[in-house]
């Protein structure tokens, strides 16, 4: 458990690097009039010196009401939190996999996984469940809709 | 009247009232499921209207086009995943409401102002066709930057958490919309020297990722405090209830005519009108405080404004041949392939032809009305699915959703990137809303900003010359500094 003050700090640090990075790449590209009209670079260079006015602001805001944000708890490291991530981790499989065994195959897969993770136990329900939606998956969108997911690296 | 008289007979025929119906149906159920846009399930079934052939196919688009943009607010309220763009201004308050224990309440206002909106704008379209195109004909490029700025603004108002921390994802969202070629000079920008960004990022994706992926993310999270996953909830009415109607009676009309208005402008769209009216609702409501938590005037803003943009949308497509949104391309296009030419000549020679889409527009949102009223009890079982059943469908869904908009993988990398990002957003109390008005608006704003700036060799003073544009950023600056002077303002009228 951080404090939103602490939270603020990383927000305006990551702001202030976004926007320098943004200014800086967008002065590369061309600031200016030309008889284009404003260089390519000058909408994003505005965007990037607002992100670090905005950044600068929240450090300001943050300063002035520091015991205001110190009492406020942000919880990102809590067991709770954890359950996110980890669904995050099986989210980022299943979508690593999904050129490799396709889509099918690594659906039913990460779905009987993230039905156990989130704590469904029974596993002819979580096999029914898994298969019953992606029948109804295929007839809608492969059938009938004609959509095309991706194939298994074994099918092509 | 004769042409309104030839057009009911080529429309009230069993064949295209059956065809306008299953389009309708089909519309909702394309708005409903997340990941599948308005855009998406008019091109996919674009090319049913070639075998059914004629009028029918075009009837049957239109109910499409109805039915997706209502159908988008189902899930919005329900699982806080709107099936559209158009819907993500619902979620604000349609979730809270559901999850307080009023799901059928908040369908109701859902339909009625849906239905109410793509009627009211069908009677402006057909009353003041030629006269609200007169003022969207008088739109330059200052007028289109200063709208843009206007719906900027919104996230003074719409943005969650910090109203600092919200102008950030609405920076960030403006900067992902510059991600590509400039169309002035054609030189790559951020692009890192990959193909797949010189194309630009489609908002579709970050959409998905942020509105349906972090909740997906937050949900699992929530998994572990609750007891039960399963939401029960028992709906006592699916009509709107007398003193609903009264609170909403107001904002009905007001964003209804924001919405036809902001319809006709070729550019915008429902996912900008619906930011707008919600925006316009919370301004002029006595009570801000319930907005967020359920308020129906919210919900009704959103769903009116987005479903009246609907007619306004017509009116630059059929008295210019402008489409005013990617939907209402795909029904020009549609028009076109079937022989029927857009434009103004089309009033003077074709009026038959302008009085069947007036009415096959008035009898879709009629239907869409019957369906939605009749089919709530179904929609709401929807959220009896328990969590942990719901969790990787819409997973698999978001998946889906993003795939199959471009057939990409790249976007579905970008999709997750953006779950996991919208996750850390929540937690440090930023809104995504910023993000997402930031990247819909980013090419209107920059590209009628330099073309603005092209027009006047460089002078900002064209942004004050214009009446019009001058009403838009004043309006916008007064959102802006809201922060600032509503709390002032507020006990000046308590007092």
């Amino acid at each position: 458990m951080i404090t939103m003050k602490r939270c603020n700090y990383i927000v305006a640090a990551v702001t202030l690097v976004i926007g320098v990075m943004i200014a800086y790449t967008s002065y590369g590209y061309g600031i200016s009039m030309t008889m284009f009209g404003p260089g390519a670079g000058f909408w994003s260079f505005i965007l990037g010196v607002g992100l670090i006015a905005v950044a600068v602001l929240i450090v300001t805001d943050t300063l002035r009401h520091s015991e205001e944000f110190t009492a406020v708890k942000v919880r990102i490291g809590e067991k709770a939190n954890f359950e996110a991530y980890k669904l995050m981790l099986l989210f980022g499989a299943f979508v690593l996999l999904l050129e490799i065994l396709g889509f099918y195959l690594d659906s039913f897969l990460f779905m009987c996984a993230c039905m156990y993770l989130l704590g469904m136990r029974r596993f002819s329900s979580i096999i029914s469940v898994a298969l019953v939606f992606l029948a109804f998956i295929f007839v809608v969108f492969s059938l009938s809709l004609h959509i095309k997911l991706p194939l298994p690296i074994f099918w092509s | 009247m004769d042409s309104i008289i030839q057009a009911l007979g080529i429309l009230v025929t069993f064949e295209n009232l059956g065809l306008l119906a299953i389009g309708t149906a089909v519309g909702i159920f394309v708005g409903a499921m997340p990941g599948l846009s308005v855009n998406m399930g008019l091109a996919l079934l674009f090319p049913i209207t070639f075998s059914v052939g004629g009028w029918h196919g075009i009837i049957m688009l239109l109910g499409i086009y109805c039915g997706a943009i209502y159908g988008g607010s189902i899930t919005a309220i329900l699982l806080k995943t709107p099936g559209t763009p158009a819907s993500a201004a619902t979620t604000l308050d349609g979730y809270p409401m559901a999850r307080g224990g009023q799901p059928g309440r908040a369908l109701a206002i859902s339909t009625t102002a849906s239905t109410f909106g793509g009627i009211f704008s069908t009677v402006c379209l057909v009353l003041f066709a030629p006269m609200l195109a007169k003022v969207a004909l008088q739109f330059s490029k200052p007028e289109y930057f200063a709208l843009a700025i206007f719906g900027i603004s919104m996230i003074t108002s719409v943005a969650p958490g910090s109203i600092l921390k919200g102008i950030i994802g609405c920076l960030v969202g403006l900067w992902i919309a510059t991600i590509g070629l400039d169309p002035m000079s054609g030189m790559e920008r951020f692009t890192f020297g990959t193909l797949y960004l010189s194309g630009g990022i489609s908002f579709m994706p970050i959409l998905i990722g942020l509105f349906a992926l972090t909740q997906v993310f937050i949900n699992a999270e929530e998994m572990y405090h609750r007891s039960t996953s399963t939401q029960r909830i028992t709906i006592d009415s699916v009509y709107p209830k007398c003193d609903d109607m009264k609170l909403i009676s107001p904002t009905l009309v007001r964003s209804s005519a924001i919405g036809t208005f902001i319809g006709c402008v070729p550019g915008t769209g429902g996912d900008i009108s619906s930011w707008i009216c919600y925006n316009q609702a919370k301004t002029w409501a006595k009570d801000k405080s319930k907005f967020g938590k359920g308020d129906p005037r919210g919900i009704a803003a959103s769903e009116s404004g987005n479903n009246s943009i609907v007619g306004g949308a017509f009116i630059p497509v059929l008295t210019l041949g402008i489409p005013g949104d990617g939907a209402t391309a795909i029904i020009l296009g549609a028009l076109m392939v079937h022989g029927i030419q857009p434009g103004p000549l089309l009033f003077m020679n074709h009026a038959v032809d302008v009085y069947t889409v007036f009415l096959g527009l008035m009898i879709a949102n009629f239907v869409m009305g019957f369906f939605g009223f009749s089919l709530i009890r179904l929609f709401s079982k929807v959220t009896m699915i328990p969590m942990v059943l719901l969790l990787p469908i819409i997973s698999v869904m978001a998946v889906i959703g993003t795939y199959s908009y471009a057939n990409s993988m790249q976007d579905v990398y970008i999709m997750f990137a953006a779950g996991v990002i919208g996750y850390f957003m929540y937690k440090f109390d930023m809104g995504v809303p910023g993000v997402i008005i930031g990247i819909i608006l980013g090419k209107l704003a920059e590209q009628n900003f330099t073309g603005s700036l092209m027009m006047s060799d460089g002078s900002l003073s064209i942004f004050v010359t214009s009446p019009i544009c001058c009403i838009f950023l004043i309006l916008a600056l007064v959102g802006l500094l809201s922060p600032l002077y509503k709390d002032s303002v507020r006990r000046i009228f308590a007092k």
